[in-house]
């Protein structure tokens, strides 16, 4: 049985069916075209997915580091309370009343006499000079307080 | 049939078009007012909707001792408020609050069923409740740390210290004096929150940490202020003086080791002190008259001015005529020929009187102006008074002051300025300035403090070493209940006459005694003033022993020891 012609070359000496794509002279293969748009479209898929996976990184590190930012700004106002209430019991502790209190009932009493002792090679000449000056006040020593506070200075302006 | 075409068709069209453009246009231009033009306000005020800021008070600096003991600080207790319509459950939450603000559960029940918007349930909340209150998250509920200042050693040194008030203001002495500086800069911290008020942590706000203010660090030893105050409570009770005010200096520096006076009040219930007068600092902003004890002054001026020698004499016949006013000695006796040495030691108003008119005027009222008389010390704390001195071409001064003024009457002094004057006879005639302040202390390391006045030579330090010796001799000779047994101390007594309108109080006096020791090394000057005492109104019998009591304790917790120990050469 012979093939239905649908059409024929205006020449008439080539069958080309009617059903089948046609190509534009010099443009693309229909289907090499479909599987450019594929990869076209793939291509923006992976694009979008990578930048969405890192929006989300991004995203989650941020929130991440801001929980802990907002924890370490808690901790370093909690210290300062703390901290204030210590040395407020520290030096109620220290006030003369309440040490001799206690010192009483451990068998501490004031001196009513003092006796000196001569001991050779003393350093002599500087009497009571010792306890009249100032406890000297040492530079501050970065602790845990100046750690706590250099991590929150890191977290704001993103050094590291 | 064919239907008419519509004439008015392409019109209604277009004025349908135009309205369409034109409202289209209103739009666009509605958007662009509310997106462009109120952009900014809009954006605020929907930051006001999610975005708290929050103040993060700063901590006052601290005072400190000279050994860094706290004598004031700040602590933090917690204010605990409520928006009731945030409260789910009133009656649970009620029970829940109720154990830690120490309330009864109905009232905060009551409380938390009001319609008001938000409401304070307690304030001064512990620390330790106030963490557990933030550990619970109730829903509705809020605490708020607000710092407090307190003073751990109570009513200790409360005249020096002055206190701060609710509203975080400060009142006298250092807290006053060094407000500016103690005071710090709050910071804050911001950031969006829900609509209870929560933070949201998805996004960073804003966080400027408080930076607190400085620690002051000042000359006071707490453990002489405390033995100070402990020997001025019992030497009021002893010769039933109804005030009083000691002053222990170190001369060599104008350091003030320990200021107290009687009655005192405590600095962290200021609130129910009464009467006001009593927050005044006497030591500096009391003037009273110093009787005998300025007769230091007129001696320094006369040995200083070359006028006498401590071997010069001259005859004390019980009175003397300055400017038509007689003058007498205190017991109303003469004692014929003496020198300057006894001159002292008797506490003789007539040889005082003698040497003031002997020097003039003028080098005499110099000297008192040297001395720091008529000027305020400054010292670095919040109140002192410069005192009253008249001086020669006042309308107020007469001829008869020169005589009076030479053994302390007819002048108004602090007690401060007059143990500062004395101190300069102990450290080699230079006048110091009394200080406090010692050093601030920041995060970046101490910070010393200069005072305020540079220190200045009123007499020669021959004239100061003779005259320390001569107070030797007084205390030796007269004046026995001021002697520390083996100690060489030097010191004058005074006994002052109180002025009411018309004269003086017949009846009442001021006791007082000043005084330094070791004499050839001094490291501790003590001026000890008891007002109308009852037992006997003599410096000599009710001051002295204060003094001497004082000192004793003083050499045992400096470490001292006595003349034949320490002098000897080994």
């Amino acid at each position: 049985m012979a093939t239905p012609r649908t059409a024929l070359h205006p020449q008439g000496s080539t069958y080309i069916p009617q059903t089948h794509p046609r190509r534009a002279k010099g443009g693309p293969i229909p289907w090499r075209w479909q599987a450019r748009t594929l990869r076209l479209a793939l291509l923006a898929l992976g694009l979008a997915s990578l930048i969405g996976w890192f929006n989300l990184t991004q995203a989650t590190q941020e929130t991440t580091t801001v929980i802990r930012w907002h924890q370490l700004a808690s901790q370093l106002e909690a210290l300062r309370r703390e901290n204030a209430q210590l040395r407020y019991e520290i030096a109620h502790a220290g006030e003369l009343a309440v040490l001799r209190r206690r010192a009483g009932p451990q068998g501490f009493a004031p001196p009513q006499q003092t006796e000196y002792l001569f001991l050779p090679g003393y350093p002599q000449g500087s009497w009571g000079r010792q306890g009249l000056e100032a406890t000297p006040t040492p530079a501050p020593e970065v602790g845990a307080w100046d750690r706590l506070l250099d991590s929150l200075r890191l977290l704001l302006t993103g050094e590291s | 049939m064919t239907a008419a075409p519509n004439p008015g068709t392409p019109g209604r069209l277009l004025v349908l078009g135009s309205l369409t453009l034109g409202f289209a246009l209103l739009l666009f231009l509605r958007l662009g007012y509310w997106q462009i033009v109120r952009r900014p306000e809009l954006i605020e005020l929907g930051q006001l909707e999610y975005y708290r800021e929050r103040t993060i008070p700063a901590q006052r600096g601290s005072i400190l001792d000279r050994h860094e003991t706290l004598l004031a600080g700040d602590i933090y207790a917690y204010e605990v408020f409520a928006t009731p319509r945030d409260v789910p459950s009133p009656e649970w939450t009620a029970q829940q609050l109720a154990p830690l603000l120490g309330q009864p559960a109905g009232r905060l029940w009551e409380l938390l069923r009001e319609e008001a918007l938000g409401i304070t349930l307690a304030k001064g909340v512990p620390l330790e409740a106030g963490d557990q209150l933030q550990e619970l998250s109730l829903p509705g509920i809020g605490v708020s740390p607000l710092p407090q200042r307190v003073y751990p050693q109570g009513p200790l040194a409360a005249h020096l210290l002055g206190f701060v008030g609710a509203d975080g203001q400060a009142f006298y002495g250092l807290e006053e004096a060094y407000n500016s500086l103690l005071l710090g800069r709050p910071g804050s911290r911001g950031g969006e929150r829900d609509p209870a008020g929560a933070a949201v942590p998805v996004v960073y706000g804003s966080f400027v940490p408080a930076a607190d203010g400085p620690s002051l660090v000042v000359s006071l030893d707490a453990t002489i202020q405390a033995l100070v105050e402990e020997e001025l409570r019992r030497g009021l009770r002893e010769s039933g003086a109804e005030s009083g005010t000691i002053i222990v200096m170190d001369p060599r520096n104008g350091q003030i080791l320990a200021m107290a006076s009687q009655p005192a009040y405590d600095p962290n219930r200021y609130f129910e002190t009464q009467p006001h007068e009593l927050f005044a600092n006497p030591a500096i902003s009391q003037v009273y008259e110093p009787g005998s004890v300025f007769k230091v002054v007129t001696m320094a001026a006369a040995l200083d001015s070359g006028l006498v020698t401590p071997e010069s004499t001259y005859v004390d016949n019980g009175l003397i005529m300055v400017g038509g006013r007689p003058i007498y000695n205190w017991n109303r006796a003469a004692y014929g020929q003496v020198n300057m040495t006894q001159l002292l030691a008797q506490s003789l108003n007539v040889g005082a009187a003698t040497l003031s008119t002997r020097m003039g005027p003028e080098t005499f009222y110099q000297y008192v102006q040297a001395f720091g008389f008529g000027e305020t010390s400054g010292i670095d704390l919040a109140g002192e008074i410069p005192g009253l001195l008249k001086l020669p071409g006042d309308p107020s001064w007469h001829e008869s002051d020169l005589g009076t003024n030479a053994f302390g009457q007819g002048i108004g002094v602090t007690p401060l300025q007059m143990i500062t004057a004395v101190a300069s006879i102990a450290n080699g005639g230079q006048l110091v300035t009394p200080q406090l302040g010692l050093q601030l202390v920041t995060p970046t390391g101490p910070h010393p403090i200069e005072p305020q006045m540079p220190r200045r030579q009123v007499i020669k330090p021959d004239t100061a070493l003779t005259l320390a010796h001569m107070l030797e001799e007084g205390i030796r000779g007269e004046t026995v209940l001021a002697q520390v047994p083996g100690y060489s101390l030097a010191g004058k007594t005074g006994t002052a006459q109180i002025p009411i309108p018309g004269g003086y109080d017949p009846i009442w006096t001021i006791a007082s005694f000043i005084g330094f020791g070791p004499r050839e090394d001094p490291q501790f000057i003590i001026l000890v003033k008891l007002d109308r005492p009852s037992v006997a109104p003599w410096g000599s019998v009710v001051a002295a022993p204060v003094f001497s009591r004082i000192a004793q304790q003083l050499f045992s917790y400096l470490g001292i020891p006595p003349d034949d120990f320490r002098l000897v050469d080994r």
